[in-house]
């Protein structure tokens, strides 16, 4: 019987970087870029499906939109503006909507990054990578986010066209610092999502389950105060 | 005693088994995995609150004169909850008979379906069949909740014509699913094929909204949808309180999307079928 040695001989042994040098931080940062490119390489070879997931945003909107403004007089609601400070129920559910699909990608994309490699059968082998797992989800992330962004962009510029917005554009760089910082704390959560759905497989029901929940109990097309006060 | 039986006879037993083997496949699938029972049940009420919250911040209580104007009523409550149990069904024929030909792709068993010797028509009958029973279970249990917390009112004398509306309208929809079964045979990606079609159901058939609330060229789009003639016969009953002679236009303009549905629908699938048999595509996924 031969042993371990034996087959590994010959073969050329690779030294981790370790540590918080600046080669190690090359290394992961260059592994990030390599898993968001491999992720749409993976995902361009399928365009009809891509056109499919960056239209869809704006196809779950629009009803909500089309509700709101059969509901509202002339998408001005009093008692919207009473409740929040602004009547204009259309930029009022859009910008609600437009991070809601951001929260959607960390519950989905995010979630399920990991997952999909098991069901293509190359967790292991990028698992056994001489690289950080947060790098390797981080690049999946780095990749749903960017996809996510070209659908919201798709999303704003079509409502803009057609409904019209009523944005302060003193308001706009504010919202992006917050903006930015929710996405951290969505990175976070995308990989709490990606490890219950290693554990259970029938993930997709979890992730449903905590997007359904987030919607209801977010403020997303409507105040916390119309909620039952258990729910806020 | 052995009976003979006419070749007719036997093919009729025959089919009859093979639908009834294949609800009976189906239903041990569904019992297998139990959450996806509890998924169906719990999870469409999540998708119809928000707009109950929605309409209460915009509205500030349970009725909207606005919205009357277009609907006929303005209790948007009773409106959305009628075109959220419907959706219901156009969901589960999408993805449970549409996706159900690639399902058994998945499952290694495509080959061994398509070459046993019965007609393939009557597999995808018995799809439907325990497809139409789980989703009115589901219908059942959500109208049930719904009467009880929402206020929805259901009288005794439009129990049998939103029976036969429901009927109806799971004829088209699983004559739009076998078209869907027939393409994903050759073109595989059957979920990018559902999706499409479940955002013209939102979008085009009046679920959330009145069909006026639409520009003319999409209420064209939605007049296609055995959906659309549904939900208007079924508010027509429930909410707007008329007679069944005053929805008999809707159902027989369902009636005809049906006959056209089913016909293309057995049509295209089994075109497809011979298609993929010559190429020997059928397996690959």
């Amino acid at each position: 019987m031969k042993k371990i040695g034996e087959y590994t001989r010959g073969l050329e042994e690779v030294s981790c970087p370790v540590g918080l040098s600046l080669a190690n931080i090359k290394a992961e940062l260059r592994a990030i870029w390599e898993c968001n490119i491999k992720e749409w390489k993976i995902e361009l070879a399928y365009p009809v499906n891509f056109t499919r997931q960056c239209i869809e945003p704006l196809i779950f909107l629009l009803p909500i939109l089309i509700f709101a403004l059969l509901l509202a007089d002339e998408r001005f609601s009093a008692n919207l503006l009473r409740l929040v400070g602004t009547g204009d129920v259309i930029t009022y559910i859009v910008t609600g909507y437009l991070i809601m699909g951001f929260i959607g990608t960390a519950v989905w994309a995010m979630g399920f990054s990991i997952r999909k490699e098991q069901w293509y059968g190359t967790l292991e082998f990028i698992y056994v990578t001489p690289t950080s797992r947060l790098s390797l989800v981080l690049g999946m992330a780095l990749h749903s986010v960017v996809h996510q962004g070209i659908g919201t962009l798709f999303e704003f510029v079509v409502i803009y066209a057609v409904f019209g917005l009523a944005l302060k554009i003193e308001g706009i760089l504010p919202a992006l610092v917050i903006f930015a910082l929710m996405m951290f704390a969505l990175g976070g959560f995308g990989i709490f999502i990606s490890s219950l759905a290693l554990i259970f497989k029938e993930g997709w029901i979890i992730s449903e389950g905590f997007h359904s929940i987030l919607t209801i109990l977010s403020p997303v097309s409507y105040p916390l105060t119309v909620l039952p006060n258990i729910a806020q | 005693m052995i009976m003979e039986s006419g070749p007719q006879e036997t093919s009729l037993k025959a089919n009859f088994f093979l639908v009834w083997s294949e609800v009976v496949k189906n239903m041990k699938f569904l019992m297998a995995y139990p959450v996806i029972f509890i998924f169906w049940t719990i999870f469409p009420f999540f998708w119809f609150i928000t707009f109950i919250f929605q309409g209460q911040a915009i509205v500030g209580g349970l009725q909207s004169p606005s919205f009357a104007k277009s609907a006929g009523t303005s209790e948007y409550i009773p409106f959305i909850i009628i075109g959220a149990i419907l959706n219901g069904y156009v969901l589960t024929s999408l993805y449970g008979v549409g996706e159900s030909i690639r399902r058994e792709a998945y499952q290694g068993t495509l080959d061994y379906l398509l070459s046993s010797p019965c007609n393939k028509a009557f597999i995808l009958i018995g799809k439907a069949v325990s497809e139409t029973i789980s989703s009115t279970v589901y219908a059942i249990i959500h109208l049930f909740v719904c009467v009880i917390f929402f206020g929805i009112e259901l009288t005794l004398g439009v129990i049998m014509p939103i029976m036969l509306i429901l009927i109806l309208m799971i004829l088209g929809l699983y004559g739009i699913a076998l078209m869907l079964a027939g393409l994903s045979l050759q073109f595989k990606q059957a979920h990018d094929l559902a999706h499409t079609l479940e955002y013209v159901f939102l979008v085009f058939a009046p679920v959330r909204y009145p069909l006026e609330a639409l520009p003319f060229w999409a209420q064209i789009i939605g007049r296609f949808l055995p959906l659309t003639y549904a939900l208007i016969a079924v508010r027509s009953l429930m909410l707007l309180k008329q007679d069944f002679p005053a929805i008999y236009q809707q159902i027989l303009l369902l009636f005809v999307i049906d006959v056209l549905a089913i016909f293309l629908g057995f049509y295209l699938f089994n075109w497809m079928e011979k298609r993929t048999k010559k190429s020997g595509a059928i397996s690959q996924y």
